[in-house]
């Protein structure tokens, strides 16, 4: 205790950026994911004219002069065996677009806190992959990186403008200049969560996949009479210093009343938030109703994500709200329980790959409608991260240039999928991912490669890399599809606007909204909203609100 | 210690008046030659200072971005001087005044019991004659230090919980309803102390086990002699003879009591008692994440460091009232 | 010594209590140590209460101890690191506390104010980060050694060590014609044994357990020690799933791997500890003053 006290007084600057680290992965407001660069399957083809595709006379690509060297950070995934220096991938990229490539490489976990203590030593990576919301829009203006207002062009950068149309550029900017190409990756942008219910509970039930709120309780109670064990809705905490309210938990519910927690809206030009809306205090009454009949997970306020799977994984959860990529994984989880239980697999026996397969246990759906019809589902933004160029890189315009160069639809598949007749193939038109090139151990491929695909791209898939929907197995792309299209989904009206309050202020009235609204579901008095409000407005909130609507009006005008 | 030459203390007989003379002969040498005689001690100290002037005063210089709003491209050069306007935006913030009463609560909380369970444990593990046991359980009881917070607290989150846990299901043995600890402002303090004196107290014991170690067995021998129980041993004997060191100790960790202990609070705080739980390393923390303020986060370290300063320094002179060869200085 | 019937009493009560004691302390280890081996069906049939499991399962250490893992490598470099750096740390802090113990040093009360200023006043992450970046020992194989070498609280404990050695020891032992260096050997060292076995075990655990500077300091991952692999590790496999965009990697679940780390990392502390333990033991006073 005495060497830790220490400790924490060697800087709550370390405190703060421990938590950055410990926090990277949610603090992307986990509404939209894809900050890793390890990897990921494409996207689909969302016909945007790839025919045209010119390969760009832009600045180099010439081999006419010396290959340049990159210094790039790579977020890493340490339990995994990997050797830059023998990655055939990286090798071709590297040929292909006359660079070398230095690659430091670094905990996924870390990328966050290492980025930002080499951008504020001298060590920056000459091309970075940024958060927009917490570390781009600060570091722009402090000049940290390259303005590239003038260089971004039909004319000299078709590819960049072709993935990236001007009203996103737009969207983008920061203080009138651009200073970076927005980024997503992997599927696109879009809502990510599905409502998944365990399928066979439900048909044991008697009952069909609910489409609206009122048959979802129904269904909810129905199943806490006949499963006493059984919790009809899990839900877990948000980690410190996330953004949203319980994490996504409850984002059916909610949605159903046409509310989600922390979104700011606008209506003719006029802002608010959704956590000051009356509806939401309809929403909150519903779901301490929902607390108080155990409906809910008595624990959900302080279990993580981890514990939720736990109960998951042994049937004891009914529903629960559910990030994509999750499903296939927990379906199998379920199903590897199930047989373990009746002892058709040994305790620690692992089933095969299932994704292949359609759904055993887990069913999907996307928002329950309310009493309106209607639903709201919060989808993140049309991009969450910027590449940048470093301001102190060498040649900045050759930089640019290799950006451009690796957009061509060519250069985006070598990038994104690897190379072709090896690491993917075309057959019939369709992409298909080759699953069997890596030894699953060893990670290399049969002559002692390894292959980095999705490691070193530009690739900003605002609608999701090239062919990404063709390349997820079954289970993927149907829960995908369940999520990314939903109908009711919208963003935040607060996105790209500035306001300089809700950057300094809106953590305080986060953390004061999870605390009133938790106190709520779990049975507080529910005067303590009317309250939350007041204080909402007095501490920020009405400030955050005319800020954005001068930021609103400022780009409209423009 | 003595930097007479050896063997030379001409003639006296009785070890004290020769100290005495040795003493007195320094002391009344001028400035320069007492420095001279102790130019071996001086020598001593050059590595450590090396070090500190390195590693700890070097880096000083980022104190000074609590007083600027710093601009981390640009350095320092960019970035403006600001004064003291972070210092008033943090005692003008209501959250930040709140978090910091929290903080000296629990601090004092901690003081008291996690400062008194390591002494208690040192002696009760020194009362066990049986060689093995007494090494067995001193090894158990240091153990926790090597769990993080991440997985302690996870641990603790598992053993409160309101269904599962086994805190709950004892309680029902004893007849009361399971409730739901972690969860309620009453009893979250409560919980704090508690999970950090298990964590650390066998920890902390090691040093006291150790002064303990260095206590003169004659004395304890003309205790028995004397006729004194156990107890009355420890109460005497034992507990005077490490007083200098439970003293010092306890100046120290006044000297951190701006610290709750971030680590711990993170891990098994809840929206439910924000309230009396917020520490000013979790108001930080979060500010952190959202701002990437390091300037705010500077100017919290400086009022930090400087009450802690003041506290040593405070706490010493009250020791130093009742014992003028204790303390730090 | 013969005990009295209130003095056995005494000594039954405080096994008995300390045994509790150390039950409820360990508890949480003897947790961590069963769910390490504890197949994750059961686990979460459990619902993570498992003190007591029915089968076994080693799928977590060999997950971390696979061939060709880092682990096997940061671990020589922690133990390199950890062995030089509490021969260092003991080295610079011992020489300090010594010299400080003296009450009539000049200066000494400046001196002492200096380094407990350090305690509570540091320059941050960033200065710090840039000083070592400055000093050109990013990444280099000394950084982790010399960076934990000195904690001025330790030095101010060791010092208080120090200067509870009764003068009249050193004062006899003088008028018996003893060198300065004599003294240090043969009386003033034995009885800092404690201090030293003590404070040198705080610099083992802190070097050891290390992480955090680990993390900033150095890139290469064959310099890393074996806590930052470790905690890369499992930061990987318990990231939420939205950061990741994966499809079909699924490594063991995180809280079986968290803790077998945990005892992987911790197994040679307990080794060490007992062996250290010998050094506590009362009365290492060699070579008693008489009268």
């Amino acid at each position: 205790m005495l060497e830790q006290r220490k400790k924490k007084a060697v800087g709550i600057t370390s405190a703060v950026l421990i938590g950055t680290l410990a926090i990277a992965g949610c603090s992307n407001g986990n509404k939209e994911g894809g900050a890793s660069q390890s990897a990921s399957a494409s996207a689909s083809p969302k016909a945007s004219a790839s025919a045209s595709a010119s390969a760009s006379p832009s600045g180099s690509a010439g081999s006419t002069s010396e290959p340049y060297t990159l210094k790039w950070l790579k977020a890493q995934d340490i339990s995994v065996p990997y050797d830059p220096a023998n990655d055939v991938v990286k090798q071709a990229i590297e040929k292909k677009l006359n660079v070398k490539i230095d690659a430091e490489m670094v905990d996924v976990q870390q990328y966050k806190t290492k980025l930002n203590l080499k951008m504020s030593s001298e060590d920056i990576p000459d091309v970075v992959r940024i958060d927009f919301a917490d570390d781009f829009q600060k570091y722009a203006p402090l000049g940290a990186f390259v303005d590239l207002t003038d260089l971004i062009n039909e004319k000299d950068t078709p590819n960049i403008m072709r993935e990236v149309p001007p009203e996103v550029f737009e969207q983008a900017k920061v203080n009138g200049r651009i200073y970076g190409i927005p980024y997503q990756g992997g599927p696109g942008a879009g809502y990510r969560w599905d409502l998944v219910m365990r399928k066979d509970y439900l048909e044991a039930a008697g009952a069909s996949v609910p489409k609206t709120l009122d048959e979802y309780y129904n269904l909810l109670k129905k199943i806490k009479a006949d499963r006493p064990d059984v919790i009809p809705l899990g839900g877990y905490t948000a980690q410190i210093g996330q953004v949203k309210f319980a994490n996504n938990s409850f984002d059916q519910i909610f949605g159903a009343f046409g509310v989600t927690p922390g979104y700011f809206t606008e209506t003719d030009g006029k802002f608010s938030n959704y956590d000051i809306d009356p509806r939401m205090k309809d929403a909150l009454l519903f779901l301490q109703k929902m607390y108080k009949e155990g409906l809910i997970d008595k624990e959900f306020a302080t279990i993580k994500e981890e514990q939720l799977r736990a109960k998951l994984y042994s049937g004891k959860l009914f529903s629960w709200m559910g990030w994509w990529s999750t499903a296939n994984d927990y379906d199998t989880q379920v199903e590897t329980n199930e047989l373990i239980k009746s002892k058709k697999l040994g305790a620690s026996d692992k089933l095969p790959d299932q994704s292949g397969q359609p759904f055993k246990y887990l069913a999907l759906t996307s928002s329950l409608t309310g009493a309106d019809g209607k639903a709201v589902a919060p989808a993140g933004a049309p991009f969450s991260q910027m590449t940048a160029i470093s301001a102190k890189t060498k040649d900045p315009k050759r930089v640019l240039s290799i950006i451009e160069d690796s957009l061509s639809p060519e250069n985006q598949m070598l990038t994104v999928w690897g190379i072709e007749g090896e690491d993917y193939k075309i057959e019939n038109g369709k992409m298909v991912t080759v699953t069997d090139l890596l030894d699953p151990a060893t990670k290399q491929d049969k002559n002692g490669h390894y292959r980095g695909i999705q490691s070193y791209l530009f690739a900003p898939g605002l609608n999701g890399w090239p062919r990404y929907l063709e390349s997820l197995p079954l289970r993927f792309s149907q829960s995908l599809d369940v999520a990314i299209n939903n109908p009711y989904q919208i963003t935040d009206a607060s996105n790209f606007l500035d306001s300089p309050t809700k950057i300094a202020k809106l953590t305080e009235l986060n953390t004061m909204r999870d605390s009133v609204f938790t106190q709520i579901i779990m049975g507080g008095d529910i005067k303590k909203f009317d309250d939350f409000v007041e204080k909402w407005k007095s501490q920020g909130g009405t400030q955050i609100l005319s800020e954005l609507e001068a930021s609103f009006q400022k780009k409209a005008g423009k | 210690m003595e930097l007479a030459t050896p063997g030379t203390t001409a003639g006296e007989t009785t070890g004290t008046t020769a100290g005495k003379t040795e003493r007195t002969r320094l002391k009344a040498g001028p400035g320069f030659r007492r420095i001279w005689k102790f130019k071996l001690l001086y020598i001593l100290l050059l590595p450590a200072l090396l070090w500190v002037l390195v590693f700890d005063y070097l880096p000083l210089y980022g104190v000074s971005i609590a007083f600027m709003d710093y601009n981390v491209i640009q350095g320092f050069s960019g970035s403006h001087w600001a004064g003291l306007k972070h210092f008033r935006a943090l005692f003008g913030s209501e959250m930040f005044v709140h978090a910091f009463k929290n903080t000296l609560l629990i601090s004092l909380y901690k003081m008291i019991s996690g400062f008194i369970a390591p002494i208690l444990l040192a002696l009760a593990l020194n009362e066990i004659r049986t060689r093995w046991f007494k090494k067995t359980l001193q090894t158990a009881v240091y153990l926790p230090r090597f769990v993080s917070w991440v997985v302690y607290g996870g641990i603790i989150t598992l053993l409160l919980s309101p269904e599962t846990g086994l805190v709950g299901k004892m309680i029902g043995w004893f007849g009361g309803s399971s409730t739901y600890l972690l969860v309620e402002p009453a009893y979250f303090r409560t919980i704090l102390v508690v999970t950090d004196a298990m964590k650390e107290m066998g920890w902390a014991a090691i040093i006291y086990i150790a002064a303990i170690a260095g206590l003169n067995p004659e004395v304890y021998e003309a205790a028995v002699v004397d006729g004194a129980t156990r107890f009355k041993r420890i109460v005497h004997v034992t507990l005077p003879g490490i007083a200098s060191t439970i003293i010092v100790i306890f100046i120290l960790r006044v000297g951190f009591v701006m610290s709750a202990g971030l680590d711990q609070v993170i891990n098994l705080y809840n929206p439910m008692v924000f309230e009396v739980g917020d520490i000013l390393d979790t108001y930080i923390y979060r500010i952190g994440i959202e701002q990437f303020n390091l300037s705010l986060a500077a100017a919290a370290d400086v009022i930090k460091g400087v009450i802690g300063l003041a506290l040593v320094l405070a706490a010493n002179r009250i020791a130093k009232r009742i014992d003028p060869d204790s303390g730090i200085f | 010594m013969k005990l009295t019937r209130g003095e056995s009493a005494f000594a039954t009560t405080n096994y008995i209590l300390l045994t509790l004691l150390t039950l409820v302390i360990v508890l949480p280890f003897w947790y961590v140590i069963i769910v390490s081996i504890t197949p994750y069906s059961e686990f979460s049939a459990k619902d993570g209460m498992v003190l007591f499991p029915t089968s076994f399962s080693i799928e977590y250490y060999a997950y971390l101890l696979k061939k060709g893992s880092l682990i096997y490598h940061a671990y020589g470099n922690t133990i390199r690191n950890t062995v030089a750096g509490v021969l260092l740390a003991l080295f610079l802090t011992t020489t300090v506390a010594y010299a400080l113990a003296e009450k009539r040093l000049p200066g000494r009360k400046g001196i002492i104010l200096i380094f407990v200023f350090t305690m509570l006043f540091k320059g941050g992450m960033i200065p710090t980060y840039i000083t070592i970046q400055q000093l050109g020992l990013l990444n280099t194989n000394y950084v982790l050694i010399l960076v934990m070498a000195f904690s001025a609280f330790n030095m101010i404990i060791m010092k208080s060590f120090f200067e509870s050695i009764p003068e009249s020891l050193r004062e006899s032992a003088s008028l018996d014609g003893a060198s300065e260096f004599r003294i240090l050997r043969q009386i003033i060292l034995p009885l800092s044994m404690p201090a030293i076995a003590s404070v040198g075990l705080l610099y083992m655990v802190v070097y050891w357990n290390d992480f955090f500077s680990a993390m900033l300091y150095v890139s290469d991952w064959s310099k890393a020690p074996v806590q930052l692999v470790l905690r890369s590790i499992i930061a990987s496999s318990s990231l939420p799933p939205e950061l990741l965009e994966t499809a079909g990697r699924t490594p063991p679940p995180t809280v079986g791997i968290q803790m077998a780390a945990i005892v992987i990392v911790a197994l040679p502390m307990l080794i060490v500890y007992p062996l250290i333990q010998r050094y506590f033991d009362q009365g290492m006073m060699v070579g008693s003053v008489k009268g």
